[in-house]
């Protein structure tokens, strides 16, 4: 599954709607235990653990897929970024 | 030296803002912002010269902390200990001033020995500006400040709106607003806006909060004094507190923002219309915003990912699965933010019974039950709220106990008017409560009212602008001579020894 999908799909809402910008205080759906599930699902998924500076340091899904690539995850969507509106 | 002084408004303010100018002028912003860390000192000094030396330890040790951890970036296991060093020394000065006698009772139940307290004052502000601190070693452990000079540091950590009561701040959201100002110092738009938003602050506590706080002083008073009290009675109380403390807190954190906007560094929003919550969660994202971002940050985040971490690991199931993430976390979270606030049994109840709300509240979206229309949401919030501030407010858990029961348990309830002793002139009470309840869900809030010249370091939410509707802020004849009239009401109330509810914790 790509990364908005594992995202939305825990929100409730369409990867579509998603992007490098979302986060808590723009995705209604976003509370505090979707957050700690969103980032569950995504070290589930692609196989790594984040420390917890690095889940403090997240402010969008923009910073989580940077983390990701830092950590060498081949992201799907890599090529087809969305950026913020 | 509290902000609802003709000491503040008339000589320390006018004092500082020269001051501050002057500062600016001669020696650009570095000379403002050194000016406001002298200013700071001496307005925390108005309390006592040995708080005020209190508060320079504390910020100096936090400061060389922070170096200590940032310099061992690369050696985390060291980084980590100075880091547990640092929030158990700033934990032990908070808990010596804050919890000894609370601690001493305890173990004066638990072994039946008669310990006396210690004869202790309690520094204004501590648990504020010891939790600023304690975010700042945290955030330093993450890589997340930067290194500055004493001086910038000793701003951030005691800035003179903020040292006493809040908004928590973080070093970063203050730091952003240090670095490369090339505005004026003396601008009389943000002097405007600045003024405009301490007035509305001022009016809020000194004529609102301070007019229904007697009503809620007689109703508890009353009951501590043994008193029998009506349903109607308990109520009437109870909901005048809560209104009262929402006009002396909001009150208080807009003259903090306002006095911010004045000296040239905006505050986070700590308030933002609480009253109009539809669920507990809600309430919470709008009521004491900066202490709710606080314990979420570094509380309920950490508890909830290690309990997600060791219920993945057991393969738990949805239930164990849901108290490891939500439940638990977020019961351990209001507990400690309870406690925060004094050290008594009723501030750790208030704190469970807030940590069960949002725990039912996290379970009830968890299960998919379906949502309950808007208004009973809101009325299921007030009662929590309303019921959780009668412990917040009574001064044991007893007279907090029957205070409840007056309100709640049909069997105790005593009629109106009947065998109630305590005397309290229901009409004006319910008048007031009436005014004031409309005023909260109603008008448009502070920031809301003041939408073109955002006033917070927070960003400006989507729908401030349309929430404000015709209240919105811009100037006028007509709108300065409304505002001037609500200063005048409000210098005229001035007088009476009032103090802030938040300047006990």
């Amino acid at each position: 599954m790509k990364f908005y999908e594992i995202v939305g799909n825990i929100l409730g809402v369409d990867a579509s709607s998603l992007n490098e910008g979302s986060n808590a205080t723009n995705v209604p759906q976003w509370d505090s235990l979707r957050h700690i599930e969103v980032i569950f699902a995504v070290e589930s998924a692609y196989q790594v653990r984040f420390t917890m500076p690095e889940i403090a340091g997240l402010r969008n899904l923009g910073d989580m897929r940077q983390l990701l690539v830092s950590k060498n995850v081949a992201l799907l969507e890599v090529n087809a970024e969305r950026k913020i509106a | 030296m509290v902000f609802n002084s003709f000491e503040f408004i008339f000589v320390f303010l006018p004092l500082a803002y020269l001051g501050f100018v002057l500062a600016h002028r001669l020696a650009g912003w570095t000379g403002a912002f050194r000016f406001l860390v002298v200013a700071s000192l001496v307005f925390y000094a108005q309390w006592s010269v040995a708080f005020a030396a209190i508060l320079v330890m504390s910020v100096v040790t936090n400061y060389w902390l922070g170096n200590q951890i940032m310099a061992r970036s690369d050696r985390p296991d060291r980084a980590w200990t100075l880091l547990l060093l640092g929030i158990g020394l700033n934990l032990v000065a908070l808990g010596y001033f804050k919890y000894s006698n609370f601690l001493i009772d305890i173990a004066n139940q638990l072994t039946g020995a008669g310990a006396s307290h210690i004869r202790l004052l309690l520094p204004v502000g501590i648990s504020f500006y010891t939790f600023v601190q304690i975010g700042y070693l945290v955030e330093a452990y993450n890589g997340r400040v930067a290194k500055v000079g004493l001086d910038k540091f000793s701003l951030f950590a005691a800035f003179f709106p903020c040292v006493t009561a809040g908004p928590l701040v973080l070093q970063r959201e203050m730091l952003e607003q240090m670095q490369d100002r090339r505005d004026e110092a003396l601008d009389v738009q943000r002097l405007a806006v600045g003024l405009t938003m301490f007035g509305i602050g001022l009016f809020k506590k000194v004529f609102l909060a301070d007019s229904i706080g007697p009503f809620a002083n007689t109703v508890f008073d009353g009951a501590a004094a043994g008193e029998a009290l009506s349903v109607s009675i308990a109520w009437l109380g109870a909901i005048a507190y809560a209104l009262q403390l929402y006009f002396d807190f909001s009150g208080y954190s807009d003259m903090a923002l306002g006095l911010g906007i004045i000296f040239g560094l905006k505050l986070p929003l700590n308030f933002d219309s609480p009253f109009k919550a539809t669920s507990i969660s809600d309430f919470w994202r709008r009521w004491h915003m900066t202490m709710t971002r606080f314990f979420t940050t570094y509380i309920y985040t950490p508890l909830a990912i290690s309990g997600m971490r060791s219920a993945g690991a057991r393969n738990s199931g949805r239930f164990e699965r849901f108290m490891m993430t939500g439940g638990v976390p977020a019961l351990v979270t209001f507990l400690v933010a309870g406690i925060w606030h004094g050290a008594g049994w009723t501030f750790a109840v208030y704190g469970v019974i807030h940590g069960v709300a949002i725990a039912i509240n996290l379970g009830w979206r968890e299960a998919r039950l379906p949502q309950p229309p808007a208004v009973v949401g809101w009325l299921l919030t007030m009662a929590v709220v309303v019921s959780g501030l009668v412990v917040f407010r009574a001064p044991t858990l007893d007279l907090a106990g029957s205070i409840l029961a007056c309100m709640w348990v049909p069997f105790l309830m005593t009629p109106p008017d009947a065998a109630a002793l305590v005397a309290l002139d229901q009409r004006t009470a319910l008048a007031t409560i009436v005014l004031l309840g409309a005023i909260v869900l109603l008008m448009p809030n502070s920031q809301q009212i003041l939408h073109r010249h955002w006033i917070s370091s927070d960003a400006m939410p989507a729908t401030a602008r349309a929430a404000a509707g015709l209240m919105s802020w811009r100037p006028s004849l007509a709108l300065s001579v409304g505002l001037a009239a609500t200063f005048a009401i409000a210098i005229a109330s001035l007088g009476a020894d009032s103090t802030f509810v938040y300047y006990q914790f």
